[in-house]
């Protein structure tokens, strides 16, 4: 429903963006209806909108996971056992140290009564 | 920026960007949600209005479409390299003989579950917290308890030891992070000098100091990552990218750079910079939620704990899963995971009140440790590698070595 001497700019209804009026004054103005404010019509420009910047952030994301630049699983697999031979020596829980510089194993003696 | 901050979003009517409700770009006047009110403007609006709707159809659709190639693209990119599996490689390797690992002490004196717990980087001091709202740091040589916080809220589900030794962190159920700085004189009230530093929406999932007192990252069940200044309590940097509850995290050991992981419900893993706060990579191949992340000790791979009762690990320069730890008769989730000193032993934390321990090299279980009574929730290995502690549910820590 147009009021007088209006012009109605573009569609209407409870889900879309208002409709554009231009007065005979020249001042542009549009009407809110409670529809629009509903929460289903809330929720389904929420959704579509955030689809739409949440999907484009994906993309993006994507893109830059897509560029990374990525070695060979023989090569890496390489460079891990390396790794692990190289510092075994060290590792306490892998050869056990003499017993007595490990803090955590004292040794105890034991009586027999 | 619009200056009308509501709740909901819609897209704004003439920049198109993406506004809170109702927000009408300046030169405009907002009016808040009656019905049937005039807004007036300035100057007449843009005709593409109309067809804005038709228009997003189309973009939604096609950035769909671009999103599914480019994450087939991925897959195809990141199987072209794998040549080999990680067990083939270490075929040559000598296997590991018989391993004798026991419970050397137990610490007792939490009133509740076990939630979290920390080493401090001397090698003997312990920071736990449980369910009950207890947060006590320990001395694992002695068993001795040497601080004790009563914090505020129940579940506290992360603690963090600081660098320096000098402060813990913890939180929980309360949404924040808390810093309580320790001192010698054991009669000081500790909550007094409680400082508050993180704030989310949601629970605490863990926390962890970089390398210095001053800086503290957290992850939450609202979905984000945070970077927080210690002493001013200002938020550096947040890491968004999980779709779900972030549950843990590990930081790159220091040589290797600024990068950490996370893991959540989402069942992904993302390595974040933290810099720039961009997700790098990202790894989805868990059935399940990721309970645990742990980075390898060189820093060119992590391994993921999941409640798919499996252990995983990627290495990041391959951008891939280089192996699974798993087995047919483990059907309870892992709750925690850590590496050896040497990278070679994974240890594993599981639901089932066990712990795994994997040769990280070959894929196979070397040992099974029993002693809890109650599922295994923490599990962390001293920073010198000469043991390593675990907290349960049945409300006790046990030392491993």
């Amino acid at each position: 429903m147009s009021p007088r001497g209006l012009t109605a700019l573009s569609g209407v209804s409870g889900h879309s963006p208002p409709v554009w009026f231009q007065s005979l004054d020249g001042l542009f103005f549009f009407f809110l209806n409670k529809e629009y404010f509903s929460p289903q019509t809330i929720s389904n420009n929420m959704t579509s909108n955030s689809n739409l910047s949440n999907m484009r952030r994906l993309v993006e994301q994507l893109k830059l996971e897509a560029s990374v630049e990525r070695i060979k699983v023989s090569q890496a697999a390489a460079e891990l056992q390396q790794y692990c031979l190289q510092n075994a020596g060290k590792d306490a829980l892998l050869v056990g140290v003499p017993t007595g510089s490990n803090p955590f194993r004292e040794p105890r003696s034991c009586a027999v009564v | 920026m619009c200056q009308h901050v509501e709740s909901t979003e819609i897209n704004c009517l003439l920049c198109k960007n993406v506004r809170l409700l109702i927000c009408l770009c300046s030169p405009f006047r907002c009016r808040s949600l009656p019905a049937q009110r005039k807004i007036y403007m300035r100057s007449p609006p843009i005709p593409e209005m109309a067809t804005q709707e038709v228009q997003l159809n189309e973009t939604l659709a096609h950035l769909k479409t671009e999103s599914e190639t480019l994450k087939s693209k991925l897959e195809e990119e990141r199987a072209k390299l794998h040549d080999v599996e990680l067990h083939q490689v270490a075929e040559k390797v000598e296997g590991l003989g018989q391993f004798v690992m026991k419970t050397r002490r137990t610490l007792k004196g939490h009133g509740n579950k076990v939630l979290c717990m920390d080493w401090c980087k001397d090698k003997r001091r312990i920071v736990s917290s449980s369910q009950d709202g207890k947060v006590i740091v320990w001395d694992a040589f002695t068993t001795n308890k040497e601080h004790a916080v009563t914090m505020p809220c129940t579940w506290v589900m992360a603690c963090a030891y600081a660098p320096s030794g000098c402060a813990v962190a913890c939180g929980g159920l309360d949404n924040k992070c808390s810093v309580y700085p320790l001192s010698l004189d054991k009669n000081e009230n500790l909550a007094a000098k409680k400082k508050s530093v993180a704030m989310h929406t949601n629970y605490l999932s863990a926390c962890s100091f970089t390398n210095s007192d001053m800086q503290i990252l957290t992850s939450s069940g609202d979905g984000t990552c945070a970077l927080w200044d210690v002493e001013s309590g200002q938020l550096l940097q947040s890491f968004h990218g999980h779709a779900a509850d972030v549950l843990c995290l590990d930081l790159a050991p220091s040589e290797t750079g600024n990068t950490f992981v996370s893991g959540g419900c989402d069942k992904k893993a993302n390595v974040w910079d933290m810099r720039s706060g961009q997700c790098i990579q990202s790894f989805e191949t868990h059935e399940s939620d990721i309970n645990s992340v742990r980075y390898y000790p060189s820093g060119d791979a992590f391994a993921s704990g999941s409640d798919d009762a499996t252990c995983r690990l990627y290495d990041l320069r391959a951008d891939r899963e280089v192996a699974i730890y798993s087995k047919e008769s483990i059907i309870f989730g892992v709750s925690s995971v850590d590496f050896s000193l040497s990278g070679r032993l994974l240890f594993g934390g599981y639901n089932d009140y066990t712990i795994n321990v994997w040769d990280v090299l070959k894929g196979t279980r070397v040992s099974i440790l029993f002693g809890h009574e109650n599922r295994v929730s923490t599990l962390r290995v001293s920073p010198d590698g000469t043991a390593f502690c675990t907290g349960s549910w049945d409300h006790t820590l046990r030392i491993w070595a």
